[in-house]
């Protein structure tokens, strides 16, 4: 693997784990979630803030000075092994970082005065608008459908054409890893494409991670639903990507190709932080809000058996996670799983 | 229209959403032809099992308040609910009997009674107009 592209990774991951503060609404801090915005400029809250930035760097810098000097000490060739390894530590370190700040200001909240705008048993909801109003139209999956079916017919009519080794992972230029010609190798673009597909579908309900009254969360249906639509255009991107990769099987492909639709997907994720800032970082909730907190184990599981949805959005961070009470929630989180890691073989 | 569920309440879920949307109703707010949120969205917004919600719009149903259409949605109709006036008259005898006879124990006076309830009828008139 190219140097850069790990320390870029390594530097993206850490980056995110840094900013887990940004990326809630303004009334939800590591999870806890408080009556209005006003937290933001609690001063305690700022204290935990920084002494979770502090940490969240700290360990970043730590680990990366790790990944720098220890392939030195080992053989070669381990680095790929060594950068595994790091990125698993990273990972946990920092959730146990978040989790120690979640700790912080669940204490925090409870030395507060309670707010009676926070409640623990009352909802109001909005009965007046139709699924047409707020949930994205199936509709939207008829414009996947071309070109699934121009992938399936190559891979059907061009498979005795196929080279006998096939790519099964692409980096920004291209394919960079292959296994041998079989069924599953050349069907597992199709697999992961009805995968997006599905979750898709199942995102198109997922409700707001702070609820109350509908002005807890301002114009979340409008949001959910450009992201369902901008996620639709992901999937599609990479139909085109799947769609050029098994032609590639055949005949080779220019690497242009695959360099503009990682331009795209990029600029997908660019709108997706954008979309987030706008509808959701920078909403102002207002009303009585639920508060939750027990839903969500250590502010980042979500928990709830008696809400019946699978997914939901994130209460911090950006997009949506499962609900663990739900078997089914499970039963798709290791399908997921078990699909890529077949496919990956 | 918006709803407000008290899970604290002794009121059964499926009771709140159903009284809400009969309130809606006579109050205007939710006027034929309006439709409703599917049984999937609303249990996701209330946090309510799928069942909840079911049985109140079921119970709506067969009270003549909505009209559940499978492909197209739910949509307010509460035109079959004027048609069964003699069978609620029958119905809330009981539920009126007991608040009167809590109200006589009481001693309240059948006036302030009489004015309560016109005016909640003038509440919710009023707005429909």
């Amino acid at each position: 693997m190219n140097i850069f592209v790990l320390i870029g990774t390594y530097l993206l991951v850490s980056a995110l784990f840094v900013a887990q503060p940004w990326l809630s609404r303004k009334n939800v801090l590591f999870g806890v979630v408080f009556a209005d915005d006003d937290v933001w400029q609690h001063a305690q809250a700022a204290m935990i803030r920084r002494r979770y930035l502090n940490e969240a760097i700290c360990t970043a810098l730590v680990l990366l000075l790790i990944l720098f000097f220890l392939p030195y000490f080992l053989a070669k060739g381990s680095l790929a092994i060594v950068f595994n390894c790091i990125m698993v530590a990273l990972i946990l370190i920092e959730s146990f970082v978040y989790v120690l700040a979640n700790r912080r200001t669940r204490i925090l909240k409870q030395t507060m005065t309670p707010n009676a705008k926070l409640t623990t048993d009352k909802v109001i909801v909005d009965v007046g608008k139709s699924d047409r109003e707020t949930v994205l139209s199936l509709r939207w999956f008829l414009i996947l459908i071309p070109l699934f079916i121009a992938t399936l017919a190559v891979v059907w009519f061009g498979y005795p054409y196929m080279a006998d080794s096939i790519p099964t992972h692409f980096g920004i230029a291209g394919p960079d890893q292959w296994a041998p010609k079989s069924w599953r190798s050349v069907l597992s673009p199709v697999f992961i494409e009805v995968l997006l597909g599905i979750l898709i579908l199942l995102i198109r309900r997922a409700p707001a991670s702070v609820k109350g009254n509908p002005n807890a969360a301002p114009g979340y249906a409008q949001y959910r639903k450009m992201m369902g639509i901008l996620l639709i255009g992901f999937c599609l991107m990479t139909e085109l990507l799947f769609l050029l990769s098994v032609i590639s099987f055949i005949t080779p492909i220019h690497s242009l190709w695959y360099l503009a639709i990682s331009l795209i997907d990029l600029g997908f994720l660019v709108t997706m932080f954008v979309l987030f800032n706008r509808f959701v970082r920078n909403m102002r909730s207002s009303g009585t809000i639920l508060d939750d907190d027990a839903k969500w184990i250590w502010g980042l599981f979500y928990f709830n058996r008696s809400d019946p949805s699978l997914f939901v959005e994130k209460r911090v961070g950006i997009g949506y996670t499962v609900n663990m009470a739900r078997p089914i929630a499970w039963i798709v989180l290791i399908g997921i799983i078990l699909i890529i890691v077949i496919s990956n073989r | 229209m918006l709803l407000s569920i008290d899970f604290g309440s002794d009121q059964p879920i499926y009771t709140q959403i159903r009284n809400g949307i009969v309130t809606g109703i006579a109050s205007g707010t939710l006027k034929d032809g309006d439709s409703l949120p599917s049984v999937r969205t609303l249990g996701a917004e209330i946090g309510v099992n799928l069942h909840t919600v079911n049985k109140a719009y079921q119970l709506l149903q067969s009270e003549g308040f909505i009209e559940i259409q499978r492909r197209r949605g739910t949509f307010i109709k509460a035109g079959n609910a004027a048609k069964n006036a003699a069978e609620f008259l029958k119905n809330c005898g009981d539920p009126l009997k007991t608040i009167v006879s809590e109200a006589v124990t009481r001693r309240v006076d059948r006036a302030v009674l009489h004015q309560m309830i016109d005016h909640m009828y003038d509440e919710l008139e009023g707005n429909e107009s």
